[in-house]
Formats: C-alpha cells, sequence, structure tokens
C-alpha cells in the first residue's frame, strides 16, 4: 500500500512538471479538424508568424475534429479562460453550420477577434469546354438548368453548392434548379471536371487556380468584390454586371466573454503580424490572400454574411422559413 | 525518359537524399507498425520540417514515409491480428494464421518481398508511363467506380466457404449499414446519428478495422485461450517464428499471384477514386477466385498466396497513386492529400507541366521509390527475428500494449474519446460475433464498399438525371459490369459440375447396387 | 446444440429490423420528394435484403436439424471475468483520459490491465506500465509535436 501511494505521488508529480511547458506557451492555438487540412494550415501558419516575428515566444496546437467544428466551439466555450490564451481557427463554415443547425453553436457564442485571410469563389470549366465565357454559362443555364452539372467538393447544402446558387440566382437562375453533384473533397470534383463527367467546377479560387495552372482548365469567374492583384485578367462575377460577391474569410474567434484587455491584446498580436515580413512569406507560400478586419469590423461581415446565406438557404430549401 | 531517369538518379545519390529515403523509411515502417498511428498524421506534421530542404527532398522523405508504413503496416498484421495500416488489413486474413501455425517468419519474409516487388513494378510503370496513366486515371468516371466496387463487393463469394456464405452476407449487410451512419453526402441528411453530433461525420474506418481485428482478437484470446498446455498466462510462448526461407516450389506458386496483384493494385491506385486498401481486398478476392480448388480452400487459414496477393496489391497501389498526384494534382487517398498540400506550399504546381517545370521533384521522387523499396527490403529482413520476438512477450503485457496502442491509435487521429467508447461498444459486438462464428472481413468490406458505392451510385443517377442507362452508356462501365456478373457467376459453374459429379456417382452407386 | 446456430442470425433479424424502422423514418428534405433515389433508398434497400438472408440462415438451420453443430467447448467463467474486466478497464480509460491526463491515465490502465491478466510480479506491473507511458508521451508531444492533453483537472 505505501508503496502504491509513493508511485501515486510521484506520478502526479511527474505529469505535473512534465505537462507544465504546455501551459507555459504563450498562445494556443485550436484546430476544429485534423491535421493537414486549410484551419490547421492556417494555424499553424500564423502560429509559425507570430513566433518568428518575436510577437510570442511560443506556439501550440491542438487537433479537436468531430461534429463540424462544433465539438471545438464547445471546448472552447467550456474552457473559457481558464486556460489561457486560446485562439480557435474557423472560417464561413461557422455561419454556414449554425443556420442549418449542424452546428448547436454560432459565432456569437464566441468572441471574434479577427479574420486574417480570404479565398473567394470560383467556377472552372475544362478547356475544351464549349462554355468560353461565365455569360455562356448563364446564358445555358436559363435555356435548360439541368444543361449544366456542377461539382463542388462538399456535400449538398455547403459553401460550394451555395456559392454555385447564389451566382445563378444572380443571373436570374432560379438557385433551386441548379444540379449540383457533391464531391467528397475537393481533389474528387477536379476529377469529376476534369474526367469531363460534369461541366462546371465550384470551389475555392485557390483550388481553382491549382487546376487551372495545371494546364487543363480555365477559371470562369471569381466573386470577389474587386479584381484580383495577382490575377486581375479573371473577371469578377460584379465586373460582369452580376450582383453578387462571396468571401470565405479565415479567422479567430476566442472564449466568450473575454476581457477587453486579453480581446485588445490578441487583435494587437494579429494586427502587429500583418505587417511583418514573417507573416508575408507565410502568406506568399501559401497562396492566401490578406484580409484583415478587427473585431468590429468583423462582426460586422458575419452579420452580413449570415444574413445573405440565410435568404439563400431559406430560398434552396435548405432551412425552413423562419414563421 | 532517359534524361529523366539521370535527372533523378543525380538528384537521389546526393548523400543528403539519401539520407532521407532511409530517415523516411525507418519513420515509415515505425509509425506503420504501431497499430492506429497512422501516415497522415506523421507526413502531415512533417511538413514543417520539409520546408528547409527543399521540394526534392520533402517529397522523397514523405514518399519514404508513405510506402515506409504500407511495409511496416504488414508487421503488425501478422503478428498480432491489429493491421497498422488501413492498407494491411487484408494481409491479416492469411498472414496472422500463419503466424498462429508457427510460420511468422515465413510470413514475414513473404511479405516483405511481396511488397518489394509490388513497389518496384509500380515504380517501373510509373516511370515508363506516368502520363498515359494520367488519362487512364481521367477516364474513370462515376459509373465505372459503381460496378468497380460491385466486382470488389462480389468478392464476396470469396470470404466466404460453402456453409459461411449466408453468415458472409449477414456480416456484409452489417458493414453495408455501418457505412450508412452520419451526414449522407449527397442530400445533406442526417442518417441513423440519433442527435449525437459525434456521429455526424460518420464511424471512421480505422476504428471498425481495430475494433474488430484487434480489440476482438486480444480479447478473444482472453475469453478463449489456446489450449496448448495449460501455461498459465504470465510465462511467455516460445516464439515459434520458423525460418524465414521459402521453398523454390513455393517461390514458383507465388510468383504469378505477385506479378497480377501488383498490376491489379497499381491500376486501382492509379484510379483517384481507390487506394490501397481496396486494391489489397480486391487482389485478395481475385486471387482467391482464380486459385485451384485444392488451394481456394486454404485462403483465410493460411495461404501463402492469401498473403502475397494482398502484399503485393498494397504497395503497388500505393506507387500508382502518385500518378494522379503528379500528373493531375489530384490526390488518391488521405496521405496523398496532405503531400499534395506540400507541394503547393513549395510553390510546385501539380499537373501535366510537371514533369516540364519541375522534372527534378518528378523524376526524383520515382527514382527514389527503387531505393526506397530496396532500403525496406534491406531492413526488414534481418529484422523479422527481432520483430518476431514480439511474440515473446508474456501474454498478459502484450494483449494490454494492444489494447493500448489500438485505443490510442484511433484517438491520435480525432482526439475524440466518443470514438474510444464506440470501439469498446463494436469490440464487444466482435467478440460475440467471432465467437458465434461470423467472419469479420465481410464486415469491413461491406463498409468500405457500401460508402463507395452509394455515393458514386446516386453521383451517376444525379449526372445521369435519374435514370440508370449509365450501367451501359459507356464501354468501361458496361465491360466491368459484364465482368462482376461473370464473377458473380464463377463458383455456380463449379457448383453445377459438384451436382452433375454427384448425380453421377450416386447413379453409377445404384446401378452397382441393382 | 441447435440454439448456437440460431443465436446469431436472430440477433442480426432484431437488429436488422431497428434499422429498418429508422430507416422508414429518415426524414427528407424538401428538394429530395421529386427524386427516385433519395439518402433513404439504399438503407431501406439493405434492411430488406438483410432481413431476408437472416430469414434464409434460420429457416435453413431450421429444415435441417440433423446438422451437427461445431464442437463448442463452454468458455470457463474465469475467462470471461477477465474479457469483462478488460472491458470496463477500457471504458473506464477512455473516460479518464482527458479529465486526468495521458500520463496518469494510460500507466493506470497498462497497470491494472496487466493485474487483470493475472500478472502479479511487481517488478513487470511497474516497468512495464510507467515507462511506456512516459516514452509514448515524449515520443508524441516532444519529437513529433502533438499536444496530448495534460489533464483538465490540473490546469
Amino acid at each position: 500500500m505505501k508503496l502504491f501511494k509513493s508511485v501515486k505521488t510521484t506520478l502526479l508529480a511527474a505529469s505535473l512538471v512534465l505537462s507544465s511547458p504546455m501551459a507555459m506557451a504563450d498562445i494556443h492555438f485550436l484546430v476544429p479538424a485534423g491535421p493537414g487540412g486549410g484551419w490547421d494550415t492556417t494555424a499553424r501558419g500564423v502560429g509559425e508568424g507570430l513566433v518568428k516575428a518575436g510577437i510570442d515566444d511560443n506556439a501550440s496546437f491542438q487537433n479537436m475534429s468531430g461534429g463540424g467544428g462544433g465539438r471545438a466551439i464547445a471546448y472552447l466555450i467550456e474552457s473559457g479562460t481558464k486556460k489561457g490564451d486560446i485562439l480557435m481557427v474557423n472560417s464561413t463554415p461557422i455561419v454556414l453550420r449554425a443556420l442549418t443547425g449542424k452546428i448547436p453553436y454560432s459565432y456569437r457564442d464566441l468572441t471574434p477577434v479577427a479574420s486574417m485571410i480570404a479565398d473567394f469563389g470560383a467556377f472552372v470549366v475544362r478547356n475544351d469546354s464549349p462554355y468560353k465565357t461565365w455569360q455562356d454559362v448563364i446564358k445555358a443555364l436559363k435555356e435548360d438548368p439541368s444543361s449544366i452539372k456542377v461539382a463542388g467538393g462538399s456535400a449538398r447544402g455547403s459553401m460550394d453548392h451555395l456559392v454555385a446558387a447564389q451566382a445563378a440566382k444572380a443571373g436570374g437562375i432560379d438557385g433551386r434548379r441548379i444540379r449540383y453533384i457533391p464531391y467528397d473533397g475537393g481533389g474528387k470534383a477536379k476529377a469529376g471536371l476534369l474526367s469531363g463527367e460534369v461541366n462546371l467546377l465550384s470551389t475555392g479560387l485557390s483550388e481553382a487556380l491549382e487546376v487551372a495552372n495545371g494546364g487543363q482548365a480555365r477559371v470562369l469567374a471569381v466573386t470577389s468584390p474587386e479584381a484580383l492583384t495577382d490575377y486581375p485578367q479573371i473577371p469578377t462575377l460584379k465586373s460582369m454586371g452580376y450582383d453578387m460577391e462571396f468571401v470565405n474569410w479565415r479567422g479567430f474567434f476566442a472564449a466568450p466573454n473575454l476581457p477587453a484587455d486579453k480581446l485588445a491584446q490578441y487583435t494587437e498580436k494579429l494586427r502587429k503580424l500583418q505587417s511583418t515580413p514573417e507573416w508575408e512569406t507565410v502568406r506568399a507560400r501559401n497562396g492566401w490572400l490578406n484580409l484583415f478586419q478587427e473585431k468590429d469590423e468583423f462582426i460586422e461581415s458575419l452579420e452580413k454574411q449570415e444574413a445573405q446565406l440565410k435568404v439563400v438557404m431559406q430560398e434552396l430549401g435548405f432551412i425552413r422559413k423562419a414563421d | 525518359m532517359f534524361d529523366g531517369i539521370m535527372l533523378g538518379l543525380s538528384t537521389v545519390l546526393d548523400f543528403n537524399n539519401l539520407m532521407y529515403v532511409i530517415a523516411g523509411c525507418l519513420v515509415g515502417t515505425f509509425i506503420g507498425m504501431l497499430p492506429g498511428l497512422g501516415p497522415i498524421t506523421a507526413i502531415a506534421l512533417m511538413i514543417p520540417i520539409t520546408y528547409s530542404i527543399g521540394a526534392d527532398s520533402g517529397m522523397i522523405l514523405m514518399a519514404g514515409v508513405y510506402y515506409g508504413a504500407i511495409f511496416g503496416g504488414s508487421t503488425s498484421s501478422i503478428l498480432i491480428n491489429a493491421p497498422g495500416v488501413a492498407g494491411t488489413v487484408a494481409s491479416s486474413f492469411d498472414g496472422y494464421p500463419l503466424a498462429k501455425q508457427g510460420h511468422a517468419g515465413k510470413a514475414l519474409a513473404i511479405a516483405a518481398y511481396s511488397s518489394f516487388i509490388g513497389g518496384t513494378i509500380g515504380a517501373i510503370l510509373l516511370m515508363v508511363a506516368a502520363p498515359l496513366l494520367a488519362k487512364v486515371s481521367l477516364s474513370f468516371q462515376s459509373p465505372d467506380y459503381v460496378v468497380l466496387m460491385f466486382l470488389g463487393l462480389t468478392a464476396i463469394a470469396a470470404f466466404s466457404n460453402k456453409g459461411q456464405f449466408l453468415k458472409a452476407m449477414m456480416m456484409t449487410v452489417f458493414g453495408l449499414m455501418l457505412a450508412t451512419v452520419g451526414i449522407d453526402p449527397s442530400s445533406g441528411t442526417e442518417r441513423f446519428t440519433f442527435g449525437q453530433a459525434d456521429l455526424l461525420d460518420g464511424i471512421s474506418f480505422l476504428l471498425i478495422a481495430m475494433a474488430t481485428f484487434a480489440l476482438a482478437e486480444a480479447l478473444i484470446n482472453v475469453v478463449k485461450p489456446e489450449k496448448k498446455d495449460a501455461k498459465s498466462l504470465n510465462d511467455s510462448d516460445t516464439p515459434q517464428i520458423g525460418s524465414t526461407k521459402l521453398t523454390k516450389d513455393e517461390v514458383k506458386d507465388m510468383a504469378p499471384v505477385v506479378g497480377r496483384s501488383s498490376f491489379l493494385g497499381f491500376i486501382v491506385g492509379v484510379l483517384p477514386g481507390a487506394g490501397a486498401t481496396i486494391a489489397s481486398f480486391m487482389a485478395y478476392a481475385t486471387e482467391r477466385n482464380l486459385a485451384p480448388k485444392g488451394l481456394k480452400e486454404k485462403f483465410g487459414k493460411g495461404s501463402l498466396r492469401g498473403l502475397a496477393a494482398p502484399e503485393s496489391a498494397n504497395n503497388a497501389a500505393c506507387t500508382g497513386s502518385f500518378v494522379p498526384l503528379l500528373t493531375l494534382g489530384i490526390p488518391g487517398s488521405g496521405t496523398t492529400a496532405i503531400m499534395l498540400g506540400a507541394l503547393i506550399a513549395y510553390g510546385i504546381q501539380p499537373g501535366p507541366m510537371l514533369m516540364q517545370e519541375n522534372p527534378s521533384v518528378f523524376w526524383s521522387v520515382i527514382v527514389s521509390m527503387y531505393f526506397g523499396n530496396i532500403v525496406l527490403l534491406i531492413l526488414n529482413l534481418p529484422l523479422i527475428p527481432y520483430f518476431a520476438k514480439v511474440l515473446a512477450m508474456p501474454k498478459s503485457v502484450l494483449t494490454v500494449m494492444i489494447l493500448f496502442f489500438s485505443l490510442i491509435g484511433v484517438y491520435l487521429v480525432s482526439f475524440n474519446t466518443f470514438d474510444l467508447f464506440m470501439m469498446v461498444g463494436v469490440a464487444l459486438v466482435a467478440l460475440v460475433l467471432r465467437l458465434l462464428a461470423f467472419p469479420m472481413a465481410p464486415l469491413l468490406l461491406g463498409f468500405i464498399l457500401g460508402d463507395m458505392i452509394e455515393r458514386n451510385f446516386r453521383r451517376s443517377m444525379m449526372i445521369s438525371d435519374g435514370s440508370l442507362s449509365f450501367l451501359w452508356d459507356r464501354p468501361l462501365t458496361l465491360s466491368i459490369f459484364i465482368l462482376s456478373i461473370l464473377v458473380l457467376l464463377f463458383p455456380l459453374k463449379d457448383y453445377l459440375k459438384q451436382r452433375r459429379a454427384d448425380k453421377t456417382a450416386s447413379k453409377l452407386q445404384q446401378e452397382q447396387v441393382q | 446444440m441447435m440454439n448456437r446456430e440460431l443465436l446469431g442470425p436472430s440477433l442480426f433479424l432484431a437488429l436488422f429490423t431497428l434499422y429498418a424502422v429508422v430507416a422508414w423514418q429518415i426524414p427528407l428534405l424538401p428538394f429530395e420528394e421529386y427524386e427516385t433515389v433519395t439518402s433513404a433508398t439504399l438503407p431501406k434497400v439493405y434492411a430488406v435484403f438483410g432481413i431476408v438472408v437472416c430469414l434464409l440462415s434460420i429457416g435453413s438451420t431450421l429444415l435441417k436439424p440433423n446438422e451437427k453443430a461445431a464442437e463448442n467447448q463452454p468458455l470457463e467463467k474465469s475467462h470471461i471475468v477477465r474479457t469483462l474486466g478488460l472491458l470496463v478497464l477500457m471504458v473506464i480509460y477512455s473516460a479518464m483520459l482527458e479529465p486526468v491526463g495521458f500520463l496518469i491515465s494510460t500507466s493506470a490502465f497498462l497497470l491494472v490491465g496487466f493485474f487483470v491478466m493475472g500478472e502479479k510480479r511487481k517488478k513487470i506491473l511497474l516497468f512495464a506500465s510507467i515507462p511506456v507511458a512516459v516514452v509514448f508521451w515524449f515520443l508524441m508531444t516532444q519529437v513529433l509535436g502533438i499536444y496530448l492533453v495534460p489533464g483538465d483537472l490540473w490546469s
């Protein structure tokens, strides 16, 4: 019994000592998905930038996937400020999934800190496609909506589908008539386009550029509000007269009821990071576009996006209209 | 092409890169051996390290980890029936029985040689025909996957011996059902989730594989230990590994199997929608169907062919999955998806232009595969007796270790303890089923294929606007479909022959009596 | 014993029926109502097929009462207890892992596991459990940089 007791104490002490390096980390990132995905890369990129630029001493990362991100959100809400400085990375899906009810939380249950980067929606066709411009696509859709099959790397009702439906709506076509073909993952959707079984691919700009730069496809349009500095030749929907824009932001959230000084501290760190050369290396390496929006501006964008998406989703029948 | 090979050789023969090949293979083998912990996590975490060493070296390192893991995964599949990597699950079907019969050494040797040959053939095909293969990978559309998976399902016949057919069917249906849990991607509806957020993404294959194989196996040995001599569990079994040598006849018998499976595996790997796991199952089923009567029954009980087939196929598939990755920028599996991310981060654009713009990356990865395969063979063969010593651990310790590794392996992927509870539940069910003599393999097959068949089927229906004509619209689809019908009817031919033989025999008997 | 052969298929029959009940209740989104193949189609197919297979199996067993079932030694009670013990231990480990932290939970799991399996030698109990947990922890957190919860209770 005595042996057992001393063993227990040693273990306790050991784990406290050995686990404390974790607690001393200046900033801890919570990633609501497994390693290697978009969220993970963003968090690690930002963390890398912060440490290399000397803004933080240590950055640690915790992956917590499940429930479409809901698990990590729940964890953040529960742990609050007990565990030190935690920033959770997320993007547009948090707004989307809250609307469909896939996650029982919304961004309002957390403290939005800032958005860092943005991706836009883009539409791609194969090089030998009869549709040379986006206008051609709209024309074909008007004549026969089922003639165009749109591929996307996510399930029905998620981002790729909604962006396509919204774009169609801006062109005067009922979003519900869009034939969206879901694939599991952007890679398979790309394969679907290149193999010819679908005509159009709705995906993020970065992925669209990958396929286009490979030489087998063209980007017909992008959903950014203004022309892209790096790719001015890609027409924006707005420039072609279609009133539609979509921004897939990626940013950070903190626990709810965050004290004001903590919030200011995090925001200051991220703001400082934006102008460092270390961040520019990370950004350029990944092909991200900067979109820094601080708290109030960020919240405003979130509200705007939520309202915009809500309307589209109701029209498409993905959420019931509120009575 | 020869310039390419020269370029690749000169890059790989650089001392640093050789070190990376070896390092990657070592790390990969180690990770592959640990049941549960997979190459995906390892590679994802390695990426930041690779930023500083350059694209060529980075890819060489990661590729080494990838096929090293497939190599290493066979070790734990064979020795403790706990597959280290999803692609090695099929190797345990015959590998583990062989080990139990005292031939662990031979099994490990067969796995090593088959993997080596599979990987090398894959590398040769990759080198010779990469651009051509790119076209092949793009010519497969959703309907083709449907019939291909259907062909795989007909392999159920492969897993059942006479009395077991209905039981295998039940397990397959069970697997198909488990695959429907979660959000249906085609429509976004929740199915069988009972309000549990953790079930929204469905059940992971790794979870099911570890629970039904590793956990259930460990537990069944506790509930029904083999009564060799009434040894207590605290003593260690003398490691009966047997020799690692293979006789000439054995080699001759396995040669065509290895050859066929390598090709099959490579082609399956080339398809963006299928990877090493499916390749290994299909090779296993194919070889079983092609085996002559006497050898057919040995499958599942320690058939050398049954081990060689999936082993060659999974390594070949692993190599094959580099085709869509490098030539089209389309990842064929989770691991290649991570590598794609790395390529992009290096600023390299995979696609048809890769060979022109960055030939060194392309060729050095391919050439490194040869070296990688050789390194793996050299590493693994002499170490076999040491690996087998694992069996020498006292059973009490070994069992608990297996339980631990299986649990933590799944945890390290999702960091969700709900998954662990699920594993225990599934293990309990699997344990009961095994005690009732139900085969586990069809469950896994149904699970994997069910998911793919449904997705591709629904997609094909959507693309064809609701008609089933996609089954015969294109010659490729039609031919695979006919092939699977034939495979399904094949055992019927044997059955009819048997009936006729029985009839003649009984007729003769009657005549004799009269 | 005929019962053993019927037990499996009967259990499956029960399971498949349950599945069928839930499958028929899968809610259809508004736009799915005019599609031929919906998210409920394949589950229904599986359910029906599965039930048919079970009935066939039960039927064929009942029709051939002379088939001698394979020799089945009854299971020893001590072994069953031990197995259940391990199962319970795994559940406890899963529940403890995040609150108590990786190191302590794993060491405890291994230690108690060995004990349940009948291992009484103190050396093995201690040296095969704690060092393994520590080495593993080290590999994961320090070498590979994977975050393992240090234990919610004490942070």
